[in-house]
């Protein structure tokens, strides 16, 4: 997943190749994993599609990708995805802990807040997967119940 | 009397559609997590669903306008592929009136679609079938037909019997006649589903808010089975007034040459798959899934 602001200083082709070659470096688009059509991302995103062909080709030159007509745009092996992750995550530690510090804040209130934050989303993803079960169990049992209305669900109408 | 009972054939077909529309609807549910801006994607709903309705009132006028033009049967034929492509080219009106992404910040995925994710795994293979079956039948018919008495080439079956005595010809026969607007029109269809249904795949996503996400791949789906659907009535409703024309002319010839009438037996059994795919397809079209959040 990546995102673009429009209103940040940065150009959006630079936003987009910056955010792709960092989940290539890490390892999270493996080797052979192909990249979306630039058409689509550039829809996707509500961009020109020059400003993806832009990224893409920058990724390209440098050494991130490859693309082929008709085959599309794959991404290439890279060194030590692993270290690169890991680099980037301390890389993404140091930042926050400096925001923090410009706001007076220790390093102790740091790993308490992320913490306390990793602990909502954990909730939130398992509330997420119960109601998920919860709702798998309630079709099986009812069969095509789903034709009527029930409690926890809203019918939203035809396409 | 001759006259009215394919005309009550065609509206028992139709009610059989209907019915089976009702069932397809009732059947079909798809299941979005809770939450998202919903009501935009309602609101892109409605926009599509008016545009396909106007590209079908188009269709319909367009589909009178060819039934007058032509006497000798090809405004007939070419009626229910116009239709079609006056829907074809509503459903590109609403699926370009989809909004761009906008908003100072925008999510994408890096999926890749592809049309086969979306076409209906039953209906679009079926279409690809009857549009061979088609090409290949109206190739065989134009090779062999012949010019009619007003030197009108491609109009009727002209056939001898084994020792040359007799000699017969007999129409209508669909020879290049009625192959030539029949293919023309049919290509056209087809470039105008592929564009459409490129269209399907390739807009923007609303976003990266699961519950909108999945509203949109409903909507894509169902796009593309309407697509599928205009296309196959395209191709199967003048397949169905072909084979049986052509089964009719080879059972009056059935004297001249003895594979004649398994021919025309064999036509009539392709009328019948024709016809059949005609009432699926007019059934997909009518139906509408309902999508429910959970």
């Amino acid at each position: 997943m990546i995102e673009v602001d429009v209103t940040s200083p940065s150009p959006p082709y630079e936003q987009i190749r910056s955010q792709l070659a960092e989940l290539i470096r890490c390892g999270v688009l493996g080797v052979g994993t192909r990249l979306p059509p630039v058409r689509q991302l550039a829809a996707d995103l509500g961009l020109a599609a020059g400003t993806v062909a832009r990224a893409y080709k920058e990724l390209e030159q440098a050494g991130y990708v490859s693309g082929k007509r008709g085959g599309g745009t794959r991404v290439l092996a890279q060194p030590e995805p692993r270290a690169a992750r890991a680099d980037l995550i301390r890389g993404h530690a140091r930042a926050y802990l400096t925001e923090v510090a410009r706001l007076g804040g220790s390093v102790e209130e740091a790993v308490a807040a992320l913490s306390e934050v990793a602990t909502a989303a954990e909730e939130v993803a398992v509330s997420e997967a119960v109601a998920v079960s919860e709702a798998v169990v309630s079709d099986a049992h009812q069969g095509r119940a789903s034709d009527e209305p029930s409690g926890g669900r809203s019918r939203l109408g035809p396409l | 009397m001759a006259a009215v009972i394919p005309h009550a054939l065609a509206v028992v077909l139709v009610l059989v559609a209907v019915l089976l529309a009702v069932l397809m609807s009732l059947n079909r549910e798809v299941r979005v997590p809770a939450g998202g801006y919903l009501p935009v994607l309602r609101a892109t709903t409605g926009r599509r669903l008016w545009s396909r309705l106007a590209g079908l009132v188009v269709g319909i006028a367009a589909s009178w306008l060819a039934l007058t033009w032509d006497g000798l049967g090809r405004g007939a034929m070419l009626a229910a592929p116009v239709l079609g492509i006056g829907l074809l080219m509503g459903t590109l009106a609403g699926e370009l009136a989809v909004p761009r992404p906008h908003g100072p910040i925008r999510g994408a995925s890096l999926e890749i679609r592809r049309a086969r994710d979306y076409l209906p795994r039953f209906s679009a293979p079926l279409a690809a079938a009857l549009s061979l079956v088609a090409v290949v039948l109206l190739s065989v018919t134009s090779a062999t037909a012949s010019a009619d008495d007003l030197g009108r080439s491609g109009r009727v079956l002209a056939m001898s019997s084994p020792d040359g005595a007799v000699r017969s010809a007999t129409g209508p026969w669909p020879g290049w006649f009625y192959a030539w607007p029949m293919l023309a029109v049919l290509a056209v269809a087809f470039l105008l589903s592929a564009l459409v249904t490129h269209r399907v795949v390739q807009r923007g996503r609303p976003g990266l808010d699961p519950a909108a996400r999945a509203v949109d791949d409903a909507q894509r789906a169902h796009s593309a089975r309407v697509v599928t659907a205009a296309y196959g009535l395209c191709v199967a409703l003048p397949l169905t007034g072909v084979a049986v024309v052509a089964a009719g002319a080879l059972f009056r010839q059935s004297d001249l040459a003895g594979w004649a009438a398994p021919g025309a037996f064999a036509l009539l059994g392709v009328a019948l798959l024709a016809a059949g795919s005609a009432v699926w397809y007019l059934a997909e079209l009518l139906s509408r899934p309902r999508i429910r959040a959970s």
